[in-house]
């Protein structure tokens, strides 16, 4: 461990997940000192083969996330598809254990095996958008555009409204609730609706859907009976959406919802091959869990911001900035990683080709060259400048309009229904060393 | 931000934040879409035409102007 200079305030351990469930306080005060002392940073996190680069500004991501080119999404985008493959070996699947047993391997072959090797559930045809460069790219990010289209999205109003307002009336004033398996559920239901999983099935896909998200983070520290844990609802939910597909493509792919969309898509003049297809399902449902992590951040800062939630009562049509403000203050991704695919300068530093380099959005949202005032939570505040919460460029997040529009709706109707609430316990975060979300949120709503 | 001065208005526009990082506004939808696709012409023309109306709006926000 580095520190910054004598006050000793330790740099971040980014590969630790135990970094990010501090206090956001002296974890933002940690990423700062080594923002403002070493902004691009060469990182060697304990028991990884090598180091990696640490890009802390807001200017220097944006280069990166613009220059896919020189930036490739191929070899890994999470810091714990670096690890030594031999300390995560047990979280992968048969045929990335194979090809992780090659001999002569880039370290960025390496990492490629180790992230293709998560997000496959076993399945080597697997193929995710997260891990693909263009043009290939381009062409299966316009399938999954054809599906999560703006019109579709915007006609979905109606449909968000009523299901908001289903949720809602159920939570009881002036007794404790659980924020995240109450309201939190909205997106979650929506999603499995969306993609077309039966009313019946729709709750236990849900619960697999979360396992699913711990599964994204691969992280040597894992035990072996929360690895096996997470194995089995993965199993469960892959096993699952293979069958949804199957079953669409069966009937031809004729009905409305996202699945059959998918089911009678074409790419590159063929039906949309399976291991591409069912990435997207993943993609659908992993909407409904980070919308779900997105809300409840915003339901905790405007607990913890009376002002602020004050404010939306009388401004509701602040209620899309506070969404955005949620975002940067509360990034649900700390972070997204690139490979070099040449020698490149930046900040003075030569990343070099096959170097590993980590953006940290976390760092980004609170880069006071971009952000007056950025520890503080402001609902008025100006987005001139995007925060970096849905990444940037070709890789932004596919979902974000949805995301957006959601999250939107849901916090109108609930200001409108109870426009006072209080945090009635501690609430409980999730986290890995790529994502974060709340475990629990118990909220007092008051009318 | 306070309200402590009485009810304040917020003015909004529309905020497009291009991959090659330039930063398009406009006042309205229709505006976003003619500064977007007018940029698109002028600096990316190789990818004028894969851009519809649907497409930029999508991609953008409607945020308060500062």
């Amino acid at each position: 461990m580095t520190t910054a200079d004598a006050t000793a305030v330790q740099w971040p351990a980014w590969e630790d997940a135990a970094f990010y469930a501090q206090d956001p306080e002296p974890m933002y005060a940690a990423i700062a000192a080594q923002r403002n002392a070493a902004p691009v940073y060469w990182y060697e996190p304990p028991g990884y083969p090598t180091g990696l680069w640490i890009l802390s500004k807001w200017e220097d991501q944006r280069f990166v996330g613009s220059h896919p080119e020189l930036f490739s999404s191929r070899y890994g985008f999470a810091i714990g598809d670096a690890s030594d493959p031999a300390t995560v070996i047990g979280q992968l699947p048969e045929w990335a254990k194979q090809a992780l047993g090659q001999e002569n391997l880039t370290h960025a072959e390496r990492r490629r095996f180790v992230a293709k090797g998560k997000l496959s559930m076993g399945d080597p045809d697997f193929e995710g958008l997260i891990l693909s460069d263009p043009p290939r790219h381009g062409d299966i990010r316009s399938v999954l555009m054809k599906a999560l289209r703006p019109s579709l999205v915007r006609s979905l109003r109606t449909r968000i409204t009523e299901i908001a307002d289903e949720f809602i009336a159920r939570v009881e004033p002036e007794v404790e609730t659980d924020f995240v398996t109450s309201v939190g559920q909205i997106p979650a239901a929506l999603m499995t609706e969306l993609t077309g999983v039966p009313p019946e099935m729709r709750e236990r896909f849900i619960e697999l859907a979360s396992a699913q998200m711990l599964a994204i983070t691969i992280d040597p520290n894992r035990d072996a009976a929360e690895v096996a844990r997470i194995q089995g609802l993965v199993e469960e939910f892959h096993a699952y959406c293979n069958e949804l597909l199957a079953e669409r493509r069966a009937s031809g792919g004729e009905g409305d919802d996202l699945a059959s969309i998918i089911a009678r898509s074409e790419f590159q003049g063929a039906p949309v091959p399976h291991g591409l297809a069912i990435s997207f399902i993943h993609t659908f449902v992993n909407a409904g869990e980070t919308t779900r992590a997105l809300l409840s951040f915003v339901a905790m800062a405007l607990a913890q911001h009376p002002d602020q939630r004050r404010l939306l009562v009388e401004h509701p049509e602040l209620v899309a900035n506070a969404i955005d403000e949620t975002l940067r203050y509360y990034p649900l991704n700390w972070s997204g990683c690139r490979t070099a695919t040449q020698d490149v300068e930046i900040g003075g530093q030569t990343i070099h080709k096959g170097d590993y380099v980590m953006m940290v959005y976390a760092s980004a949202n609170r880069d006071e060259d971009v952000w007056e005032r950025p520890n503080e939570f402001d609902v008025t505040r100006s987005f001139d400048k995007d925060h970096q919460s849905f990444g940037y460029g070709e890789h932004s997040c596919p979902g974000a309009l949805l995301a957006r529009t959601d999250s939107t709706i849901i916090f109108e109707r609930l200001l409108a229904r109870f426009p006072d609430w209080d945090l009635a316990g501690p609430p409980g975060r999730w986290g890995t060393p790529f994502l974060q979300g709340m475990s629990s949120l118990p909220l007092r709503f008051h009318t | 931000m306070s309200t402590a001065d009485g009810p304040k208005e917020f003015e909004f526009h529309w905020v497009l934040d291009c991959p090659c990082g330039e930063t398009l506004t406009g006042l309205t939808e229709d505006e976003i879409v003619e500064v977007s696709l007018a940029h698109l012409g002028a600096k990316h023309p190789d990818m004028a035409e894969a851009y519809e109306r649907e497409h930029i709006l999508f991609m953008a926000r409607r945020l308060i102007r500062s």
